[in-house]
């Protein structure tokens, strides 16, 4: 640990969303902490809660439905729940910018590329339309995309998925912010591109030492770039640790099972069947009285169903695990 | 873009065409003769019949087609078969006021539907929601006549602040020729901001559920600029188009308001000709009427490409 206060500091955040079936807990007690230049990745299956947790730091989720109940948000000193929608608005974009899953969607069909970086550089450096014009060619350079002149004044229509997540990058880092959250960034995109996006997400984290907040499903995406990994389940933290002590040793039986769903290159049919993790993630309606992942976990015993475990330290002294039998996970399995 | 400007105006030809083949026939599809209601009761039928060769009546209906549309492509749309001027000349006469009323009814009804859509899409569920629409449902339901005099009743009878009725030419002075028209435009233009804000919210409604007005709103702009720059935008076409069906009901509603506040324009001339069986003069203002909303609906087709650039002509 640093002596310095970490970047971004999310303490104990509590989100809900009222649905006509009752209130939807989709985030609970949900505490991380992001250092400058830091990668943490936040990891979990559809409606775990990982898409919430980073539209609520940006404070963009719908109310209502959707409330930020508790918790705190510290970002260089000021808690970001406690700011006017004008402060948020000042800060969003230009400190904490995000990229989305879907950049055929994510762009607006009738502006033109150069509007749409312009626009966030216009707003918060105060510059006249010809320097953000300037300022998004240079982002498109920097994100490699071809021909950028001529991007300039293209509608995201006439570009590919990968060309208009290139341009969401661009966007994105146009006020150079210090965090990025990047939400599934290479989901919708096919492999090829996935892997040139991945590369290109590396290259400016040594660049420009953004910080990132990356959400994703995907496994193979944290190790190749995060630092950090936190893993979320039915909108809890159930385990976080250094991104190699996660992958070699989990010690919550979801992440294990979520590194027996990942396919692995190089292996040979027999010996590592592709494993998957039964039943589905539980309702959040109600609360949960053990750990909500018992009735799907192969190790679950009788107190798993009836007292919800904690987060407690485990060998490594940046690594947490909320199981009661994370100490039997660490002996070798088969 | 030109060259679809030019394919679209070709393409007005034929339907022009059609509409001037439907407009002529009414003369043999209404029942009565003109003749007989010309020439007055105390007409013997042999005034009648002499009315009636005067008039041309008596030529094949090829025939008098045939030199009608000969006059109409030259510009001529006929003789008044009552004042015996030409319809051209009527027409024009009648034209400024009617063109004021329905510029000025348009201007409101979007003045009033596009806020109140957009406002209403924002906060959908929400109290200004709800009692927009409630205005919306309110305001397409009652007839433009029941409305006129009510306004007339609230403003010029109690209030006692605008004229009654009537019309003051733009020559004589702006004050005495908004306060004439204030009225007639606001009947007219509620009912059709009623149409434009229902459209207009639920085409920002389906927009602002779109990836992108999230996009926008994590760069850190504003609600009004996401709202204006961002939804509008890509929501105009529906908008657009439904401005232009609201023209049609601009039209229609003309005839009655220009009746109720007793305003000199085309609707009153249609009215007028219409009991008098002035013919010639149903013909040309109907034609007239239509042209008009072939333009418009040709310009609201040309709009699209303004708006969204994946249309491509």
């Amino acid at each position: 640990m640093s002596a310095k206060p970490p970047l971004l500091q999310v303490s104990n955040l509590g989100v809900t969303f009222r649905t006509e079936h009752g209130t939807v807990r989709a985030l609970q007690d949900f505490s991380y902490e992001l250092d400058a230049g830091e990668t943490l990745a936040i990891v979990g299956e559809s409606g775990s809660g990982k898409s919430v947790g980073a539209l609520a730091l940006m404070r963009l989720i719908n109310d209502p439905p959707g409330r930020i109940s508790d918790g705190s948000i510290l970002y260089e000193g000021r808690d970001l729940l406690t700011l006017s929608e004008a402060q948020m608005q000042q800060l969003r974009g230009n400190d904490i910018a995000m990229i989305f899953q879907e950049p055929m969607t994510s762009l607006n069909p009738v502006l033109t590329v150069a509007e749409q970086i312009g626009e966030a550089v216009q707003l918060h450096q105060k510059v006249d339309a010809a320097a953000a014009r300037n300022r998004a060619l240079e982002m498109l350079q920097l994100v490699q995309l071809s021909e950028p002149e001529r991007r300039l004044d293209q509608y995201p229509h006439e570009l590919s998925g990968g060309m208009c997540q290139r341009v969401m990058i661009a966007m994105a880092l146009a006020c150079t912010p210090t965090i990025l959250v990047a939400d599934e960034p290479t989901t919708a995109l096919d492999v090829t591109i996935q892997a040139q996006i991945l590369d290109l997400i590396h290259d400016i984290k040594q660049r420009l030492g953004t910080a990132i907040l990356l959400i994703t499903h995907d496994l193979g995406v944290v190790a190749e770039l995060a630092d950090r990994v936190l893993v979320i389940y039915a909108g809890r933290k159930i385990e976080e640790a250094p991104v190699r002590t996660l992958l070699q040793s989990p010690r919550h039986p979801y992440t294990l099972g979520l590194l027996g769903a990942m396919p692995r290159l190089g292996a040979t049919k027999d010996s590592t069947r592709l494993t998957e993790i039964p039943g589905i993630v539980p309702s959040l309606l109600e609360p949960i009285a053990g750990c909500a992942f018992a009735p799907r976990c192969s190790f679950a015993v009788e107190r798993c169903r009836t007292e919800a475990p904690q987060l407690r330290q485990q060998g490594d002294a940046k690594h947490y695990a909320a199981c009661w039998r994370s100490d039997d996970l660490a002996q070798p399995t088969t | 873009m030109l060259a679809f400007t030019m394919r679209r105006l070709l393409a007005t030809v034929p339907v022009m065409a059609i509409v001037a083949i439907i407009v002529f026939s009414l003369l043999y599809l209404t029942p009565g003769d003109p003749a007989a209601v010309l020439a007055g009761e105390q007409a013997t039928a042999a005034d009648i019949e002499r009315l009636r060769i005067a008039l041309g009546l008596d030529q094949p209906f090829l025939t008098r087609f045939g030199q009608w549309i000969g006059g109409v492509v030259q510009g001529d749309l006929g003789t008044s078969v009552f004042s015996r001027r030409p319809v051209m000349d009527l027409i024009i006469q009648r034209l400024e006021p009617t063109i004021a009323l329905t510029v000025a009814s348009l201007l409101i009804a979007v003045a009033i539907a596009l806020p109140l859509g957009i406002i209403a899409a924002w906060r959908s569920g929400g109290i200004v929601d709800r009692v927009a629409m409630s205005f919306a449902v309110l305001g397409f339901s009652v007839p433009v006549f029941v409305l006129s005099y009510l306004l007339i009743m609230l403003f010029s009878v109690e209030l006692k602040i605008l004229p009654v009725q009537g019309y003051v030419p733009i020559a004589y002075g702006i004050g005495p020729f908004l306060s004439h028209l204030i009225l007639p435009a606001l009947s007219l233009g509620i009912v059709n901001a009623a149409l434009i804000a229902r459209i207009t919210r639920a085409a920002m409604l389906e927009v602002l559920n779109q990836d992108y007005i999230r996009v926008a709103r994590a760069k850190g702009l504003s609600v009004r600029k996401v709202l204006l720059k961002h939804a509008l935008k890509n929501a105009a076409v529906p908008i657009v188009t439904v401005i232009g069906i609201s023209f049609a009901l601009l039209i229609s509603g003309v005839v009655v308001t220009e009746t109720v506040f007793n305003i000199p324009g085309l609707g009153r001339l249609t009215v007028d000709a219409i009991l008098r069986r002035d013919y010639p003069v149903i013909q040309g203002v109907i034609l007239v009427f239509s042209a008009t909303y072939v333009v418009v609906n040709l310009l609201v087709d040309l709009s699209y490409g303004l708006f969204d650039p994946r249309i491509k002509y």
